[in-house]
């Protein structure tokens, strides 16, 4: 019979310990590529908000509109630093804290969440981490905005439309 | 009593030798652990260090996701529930508003830059 020798004890001990082991080190192994991954995405998230901050289109003539079109660019340029498949089932969406929506100034710009598992093997168990990365660099008035202030001025001094020509003296005062 | 002659002399062949005894012994030692491995792990205590919202992997998740976010340690007093679901409308962001002392995390000048002369 089989069981009148030692032969295969080793291998059952090597598994037993070896499987535990191995379940550790894919623990750390995803642990540290969660890491990894997660410094990408902060880059990419950084990078669409400085795009989110600067970019005004000349196609839209609202603050809205603008606002909208910049969120537009901030995602094409999260995108382009970030490839869909650099990171593994990434579920991630970029969203954007626009100004004037009931957010706070300090948070306006764009951030991302997404999860991914904590661990691979059976160690630590594969419930997702839920990861949340914000760069709030804020946003340069538009174009549009500035034109409406500029309006808003000369009308307090000429009491006509802005559509009126107006020469603007600064008298040094 | 020709009974009890087989079976004396089969009692007497399985002492003579050494056959088995690694594997009874084996048997043996696999219970105690067994035994040991299955109280500890039954354990409220242990039971509670590795599983549960506040077991070890638990916190372990619950740090990555509050220092990814906010740049900082997480410590177990911190409500992460409302912290992770922070929504901007208010300025207790950790990274921004310094929760022990209620101070903002950023600095500057106490005093105006003095006037060029």
């Amino acid at each position: 019979m089989n069981v009148k020798n030692n032969k295969g004890q080793s291998t059952i001990e090597f598994i037993t310990t070896f499987s535990a082991a191995v379940g550790f080190i894919f623990l750390f192994l995803k642990m540290a590529t969660n890491y990894t991954e997660g410094y990408m995405v902060h880059h990419a998230t950084y990078m669409a908000s400085r795009a989110f901050l600067v970019s005004d289109s000349e196609s839209q003539q609202s603050i809205e509109g603008r606002d909208k079109s910049a969120f537009t660019v901030a995602s094409a340029v999260f995108k382009k630093n970030l490839p869909e498949k650099l990171i593994k089932n990434f579920n991630g969406e970029l969203k954007p804290n626009y100004p004037g929506a009931g957010i706070l100034a300090p948070f306006i710009g764009v951030w991302i969440e997404y999860t991914q598992p904590f661990s691979i093997g059976f160690v630590g168990g594969k419930d997702p981490v839920t990861f949340r990365s914000e760069s709030f660099l804020g946003r340069e008035p538009t174009r549009v905005e500035s034109i409406a202030q500029v309006c808003a001025a000369i009308k307090t001094v000429t009491e006509a439309d802005c559509k009126t020509e107006a020469t603007l003296d600064d008298n040094g005062g | 009593m020709d009974v009890v002659w087989v079976g004396k002399s089969i009692n007497l062949r399985l002492l003579r030798n050494n056959l088995g005894q690694s594997v009874v012994e084996y048997i043996l030692l696999l219970a105690v652990i067994s035994s040991l491995g299955y109280t500890f792990y039954n354990n409220k205590r242990f039971k509670a260090f590795i599983k549960g919202n506040d077991g070890m992997f638990a916190t372990m998740k619950k740090g990555m996701g509050y220092s990814y976010r906010y740049g900082l340690e997480y410590k177990t007093e911190i409500p992460i529930d409302e912290k992770m679901s922070f929504n901007y409308q208010s300025n207790k962001h950790d990274t921004y508003l310094n929760p022990q002392d209620e101070k903002s995390r950023f600095f500057a000048g106490s005093k105006p830059y003095p006037l060029q002369p």
